[in-house]
Formats: C-alpha cells, structure tokens, sequence
C-alpha cells in the first residue's frame, strides 16, 4: 500500500514516464481512435479509443488518486456519468435522489421514470425518518449531493451511507461542488463518487466532461463495462485539456474559497440580502457537520434578495464583473438564477418543495480580487436601491 | 463585460482581454484558425489597413492572439501595447532589434541569458552593433558606462542562473538621463511581482513558456512596449513576420488566468525550500532574492511585489559527477530546460563560463532549481535524500 501523496504533490507531479517514446514532462495528445496490433491473437492494452485511451487514462489516474478510488470511467459531461451511474442499477428499481437534486440529475431520473426504467423516489435528505422510511422500500441506488446545488444544504454522507448500504443499495455521491481537496465521499461510505468535471475540475470554462470512480474492483469492472458499452467515455483532448485544469486544482479552490468566505461574511449585513447559504458561517444549520465532513467550505454560496422579481433583474443587470451564466468552478465568478436557469428541468412545484424560490441567486466565486467582487455587487444592491427610488418618484 | 479591466491585478488577471466582441456571449474568446480575411468589397478590401486588432490578414493576428496581448499589456500599467513572438528568444531579438542600429552600441548585463548573449556576440555583432557587458550590481554607475554610441541596456533582473536583482530604476534614470533605452527580461517576475514600465522600462520581455502559460506545453514570447517604443515595435514585428499559433495564444491565456494563484504558490513554496536548504550543511549559499544574502537583494525587497519560484543553490564542495549524482537522484524534480510550469525541475548550470566583464567563483557546483506546486514537505525530504548523500567537503577552516 503506497502511502497518500497530497493532492498538490498529485496533480502537479511530472509524469514523464506517461509518454513512452520521448519522456515529455507533459503527456502529448493520443488523438488516435484505434492502435495497431502486433499480431491478430495479442490485443495491445490500448486498442480502441471508446474503450482506452492514453490521455483519458491519464486524467482517470489523477482523480482515481485524489479520491482515493481504484479506477472507473471519465466521460464526455457530467450527466454522462450520472447516466453510466443509473446503468449500473437493474431495470425498475427505485432510486433515490434528494428533493433539492442539481435540475439535470432530477431531469434525467424523470425522464427514465416516465419511459417505465426505473422508479424515482425524491426525499429530503435532511428528514431521517422520511429518509429511512425511503430505505425500507430497499433502493437500488442512493444519490447524495453535499453540499446540495443551489442551497448549499449539507447531508450527512457517513450517517445516510451507512443507512442506504445496510438497505442493500449502491450509494454515489456527487462531489462537483466540493472536488476531492475539500471532501472525499468515498472515505464517508459511498460505493461511487461522480463529477462533473466541466467545473473546478477542468476550471477553465473551456470544455465540457464528468467521472465516474469508485473504489471496488468490481464496480470499476461494471463502470468501465458501461462506459465502453454505450459509449460515454470523453474524448482524448479534453481529457489532456482537463488534466491541465487539475494541475491549477487545489491552488484556484484554495484562492476562490478565501474570497467566498469573505464575500458570504459581507452579504449576511447588507440589508438587501434575506438569507446566506454558505456552510462556513456559523449561521448555517449544518456549519458543524460541514466542518466535520469536508475540509473546507468550498467556493459556492448562494443567497436571497429580499425584494421582488423587477429588483432581481435590476440587481444582475447591474453587474459589471460578475457574469451571468449557468456552469460554476470556473476561474471567472459567474451569477445564476437557478429557478429560471439551473433548475429548469424542475417544474416550480418540485422548485417549491425543494425551497429553490425564485429570488435565489447562486454565486460562483472565481478568482477575482475579492475587493472588486464586493464592489461590483454593492454595484447591483445601488441598482436595486435606484429602482426603488423611482417607484416612489413615480407616485402622483 | 468589456474586457478593459480597471480593477486589481487579481481582476485583471481573470477579465483582460476578454472584450465581448471577440469573446461573444462565451467566458473565453474562441480560437480563431484563420489564414485570409474576408472583404465585401474591392474598396473595402482596399480602405482596410493593418492594425492591432483589426481584421486585415492572419499574421496581423485575430481575437485569440488580441486577447492575450491585450491581457498582457493591462498588466503594465503605463504601457502602450504587447506584440506576441513564437519564443522568449524570438522576443528578445525582436526587441533588440527594434532599437538598435549598425554602430550602436548595447550595454549587456553579465548575467544574461545564454541565448540572449548569443543573439548579441553572434548576429548583432554581424550587424555592426558592439556589445559591452557590465556588472548586474553596476546600478547608478551605469552612467559612467554609457558612452556617445551606446543606444541601449538591456537588464535582466534577477538573472536566470545566479539571481543579482539590479537596481532597475536607478539604471532606467541614468539611461533617460541620456537618451537611454532600456529593455529588461522580467520573465522571472512578470508583470505580477514587477511592473516594469511604470518602473521605466521601455521594452518589458517576458518569456511566455515560463509562468504565463504555466503549463509547460508552449513555447511563446512577448515585449510590452511604453509609448516611447510602441509603434517602432508594432513595425518591426510586422516587418519581420512575426505571429503566433492560435492554439498557443489560447493555451497561453488560459495559463493567463490562473498566473496569480500559481505565482502565489510558487513563491510560498520557493521560500520554503530555499530557507531550509540555507540550514543544510551541504549547501553553501543559496541565491533566492528573497534570501538576504542574495546579491541585489535590497533592491528585490524595495522594488519587488513578490518572488518566483526559481532559484539556485551552490553546492559545498564537490565537483560536476558529484552534482550530477545529486540531480539524478531526485524524485520529484526532472531534469529539464525551462522553468515556470507547474512542475518541479533541477539542473546544473556553470557560470563561470559565461562571464565576460564580472568573474563567478563559489565553493562548489551550482544547481537551479525550479519548485512547482507539489506540496513542499514532500520537495524538502526529497532533496534531504539527495543531500545527505552528497560527499560535502567541510570548510577548510574547520
């Protein structure tokens, strides 16, 4: 057993020996799609780019390692791998999912739902009696999401995997928000952890991918299978261009979360902001578990205006810096509406259930000096404080 | 989103260049695989005229190669402009090119790169120009150094093997004094620890496949130019047919955008080797800047905003198997040219044997070292293996 290496010694380490022919410092690109064969009878490790590719592998050992897994799969998107998750489980088993789920992942389960694949069972992950009343219904499969995407509700991974496993059912955790600098959900019980690499990951805004891991070889077998089987596997470039991204990985969460805490500290004042989800203020109802289970508070947090849709849309458009757009973990601090955005696939009746209420704005932190950040949102509340001077102005 | 940053380095790391209209409703500005541009018309075809960030044809450059120029050029404040160059080599020699003419005369700090040494001693000497190198610690004695001819020094602070931080300002002033120019070779810094041009500098050379792109997988050079030099740069690129790859421009600005988290990273874990290899018994001196016994290090700790993460180290006693053994040695740094990506690196390096006007004498062989962003507890027990190994030779006065 190798002693761990930290995760910055891991992502930056030179891996020179990765190209065989000229020891290059950073791996070449393996665009190929097939590989010769000596001989027809002695299929060469790399023999097919679907199924293996030196580049993808690359990427694959990286997080395999920074997860603690043995291996699993690295796909073209993030729903990808939710998908190679979901192929995993039998036909019309039941899958739970948290009620406040990112709106791709529910999106995916309804749509399977609706074709009779399987049964979707979406519960607040917070409510233990609703959540062992799910497991007596013996799931197929348990999806964890923690911190939770757009609300930022933590779950308690080792308590509800222990739960979920003694149930009988395959537990994945989707940790995009948090990336494994900050929480390593194989470590708390999971049998899966998947990523939307597309985000801190890559971090760049500049491709679009996901991974599957897991840390059973078994598992490794299935996922690996699947992913040859249907094809989701990503392609060579952006997994040399998403190695790239990770060697930046721990250095940009280290910066991003700095600023977030700041900027969270900041936003709880201000008079025009209701409510803060951020797990690293005290205020936060999960601020201890958080502590407990990741190592950081990570970079996302997300808040509620206090007014109305007009001061909403008076706020983003107010903001010079701050970009609006979905996706998340980039380098650049991007904005989102996610009841109008994110959370689309979601219709406003599971939106409500979810507390995902129109007002909340979800923030990525990036990179920014933090000083310009704050400046650039005091920048939307002026906007806010401008159209409401207006509104009074107008009255006869 | 305008892409005209007026905010902090920090902001201005992540939003520069990044103009809307060449970025479209994207965070990145897309690469642009473009050879011939196209015209309505015959009179539009005619009217247009090459200019930086004006379509005309692929080797005035497109958005992608704009963008990081642009990029570059908000990071200096004061500055007129960027051109982009194949190397750090090729901006070098451009931006010598730019200012010097037959019977010039060019001040050359000793502790210069190799290659830029070999760009004066070789072909500009065939072109009529002198060379005179002077001591890196020379600072306001320049003055006496300039003569009738001499139309430009070129400084490199600190120098790439023995780390002499100069007294930038002071020789800057004693060049305008007399009709001066100066060029420096801020790759070590960058404009991220050093500005160059508010500093007076005319021409800031910076090697991109150092930190800017940051990722060891390009190779790309770039000179800032202040107003007093812009237009003769913009002329002399052109003329020359200089122009970079628009995969390179990307990739290069996508290191862009994380240089102040990974300069941030280098310099803490740079400091911390280099402090305890200062405690080591097989070392004798260690050349950091920011080491108090570095040569010139007042001057880093006055006019420098931070420091990189390379380095050197001179060995106590032994000679180049010995040193060779050592470097070999290593886990986690290979051995390699370059420096500036995110990975660790180690070679040997002799001096000596490029001084002309200064002499380099030290107690043993001289190893440069780069540290890259692995966890430096694992970069210290690494080189503790190596060190202890080595067959130091005790001071002789002991």
């Amino acid at each position: 057993m190798k002693t761990p290496r930290h995760p910055s010694t891991i992502v930056a380490g030179a891996r020179p020996d990765a190209d065989p022919s000229y020891s290059s410092i950073t791996p070449p690109l393996w665009s190929s799609d097939t590989f010769r064969w000596a001989n027809s009878e002695s299929k060469p490790h790399y023999d097919y780019s679907r199924t293996v590719n030196p580049n993808r592998d690359l990427l694959l050992d990286a997080l395999a390692e920074l997860e603690g897994a043995t291996g699993g799969a690295i796909t073209n998107s993030g729903q990808s791998a939710t998908l190679l998750a979901l192929l995993l489980v039998p036909a019309d088993r039941l899958i739970v999912a948290p009620h406040d789920c990112y709106g791709g992942t529910f999106r995916l389960l309804k749509g399977l739902e609706a074709q009779g694949r399987l049964r979707a069972l979406f519960v607040d992950m917070g409510d233990e009696k609703a959540f062992a009343a799910a497991m007596d219904r013996r799931p197929g499969l348990v999806w964890i999401e923690s911190p939770s995407n757009p609300l930022l509700r933590i779950t308690d991974i080792v308590a509800r995997a222990r739960t979920a496993k003694d149930a009988g059912a395959l537990v994945v955790a989707d940790n995009t928000l948090l990336t494994p600098v900050r929480q390593k959900p194989l470590e708390l019980g999971c049998d899966l952890v998947m990523h939307s690499t597309t985000k801190a990951l890559n971090g760049h805004s500049d491709l679009f991918g996901g991974a599957l891991l897991a840390k059973d070889p078994a598992l490794v077998e299935r996922i690996e299978w699947w992913a040859n089987a249907a094809g989701l596997n990503g392609s060579a470039f952006d997994s040399w261009q998403t190695l790239r991204g990770l060697r930046t990985l721990d250095l940009r969460v280290e910066r991003q979360e700095r600023s977030a805490t700041l900027l969270a500290e900041w936003l709880v004042k201000r008079p025009e902001v209701l409510g803060v989800n951020f797990p690293g203020l005290r205020s936060h109802p999960n601020h201890e578990l958080a502590g407990r289970q990741q190592g950081g508070p990570g970079f996302m947090i997300s808040f509620r205006l206090t007014g109305d849709e007009n001061d909403s849309e008076a706020f983003l458009a107010a903001l010079q810096l701050v970009t609006l757009a979905s996706s998340l973990g980039g380098f650049s601090s991007l904005i989102c509406q996610p009841a109008t955005m994110t959370h689309r696939g979601m219709p406003s009746e599971a939106q409500d259930k979810a507390g995902i209420h129109h007002s909340l704005l979800r923030l990525s932190v990036g990179l920014e000096d933090v000083g310009d950040l704050i400046s650039d949102i005091e920048r939307g509340f002026d906007a806010i404080g401008a159209l409401a001077a207006s509104a009074v102005g107008e009255q006869p | 989103m305008t892409g005209k940053s007026s905010g902090r380095i920090d902001t201005k790391l992540v939003q520069s260049g990044r103009r809307k209209e060449w970025t479209g409703a994207a965070v990145n500005p897309p690469v642009w695989h473009a050879s011939t541009m196209l015209f309505d018309t015959v009179a539009d075809l005619q009217k247009a005229a090459p200019a930086n960030g004006t379509f005309y044809y692929g080797r005035h450059g497109a958005p992608t190669s704009w963008a990081l120029a642009e990029a570059l050029t908000a990071l200096e404040p004061g500055a007129a402009g960027t051109r982009l160059f194949p190397s750090g080599v090729a901006a070098i020699a451009m931006a010598l090119l730019t200012v010097l003419r037959p019977g010039d005369d060019l001040l050359m700090v000793d502790n210069a790169y190799g290659p830029t040494r070999a760009f004066c001693d070789g072909e500009l000497r065939r072109l009529g120009i002198t060379t005179r190198y002077y001591d890196p610690l020379v600072g306001a004695g320049i003055a006496e150094l300039i003569g009738k001819n001499t139309r430009a020094i070129f400084l490199e602070s600190p120098g790439s093997l023995t780390f002499e931080v100069q007294d930038v300002p002071a020789i800057c002033a004693a060049a305008k004094a007399n009709g001066v120019v100066t060029l420096l070779d801020n790759t070590w810094a960058t404009p991220y620890f050093f500005q160059a041009i508010a500093s007076g500098i005319d021409l800031s050379i910076v090697s991109c496949t150092k930190y800017i792109g940051g990722h060891s997988d390009l190779m790309m050079g770039a000179v800032t130019a202040a107003d007093s030099c812009w237009k003769e740069l913009e002329r002399r690129a052109q003329l020359y047919g200089q122009v970079v790859a628009p995969d390179d421009a990307s990739m290069a600005a996508r290191g862009l955008r994380t240089l102040g988290v990974r300069l941030e990273r280098h310099q803490q874990n740079a400091i911390k080797v280099a402090q305890w290899l200062a405690t080591q018994p097989q070392v004798a001196r260690v050349l950091h800047p920011a080491l108090s016994d570095c040569p010139g290090h007042a001057h880093w700790a006055r006019d420098y905003r931070g420091a990189s993460g390379l380095f050197s180290i001179v060995l106590n006693g032994g000679g180049a198997e010995q040193r060779a053994r050592f470097i070999d040695g290593l886990e986690h740094f290979a051995i390699g040219y370059s420096w500036g990506g995110f990975e660790s690196l180690a070679i040997p390096a002799d001096p000596e044997r490029l001084r002309r006007s200064t002499t380099w004498g030290a107690d043993g062989p001289l190893v440069r070292l780069h540290i890259g962003l692995e966890d430096p507890d694992d970069l210290i027990a690494d080189l503790e293996r190596g060190l202890r190994a080595y067959p130091y030779a005790p001071h002789s006065s002991e």
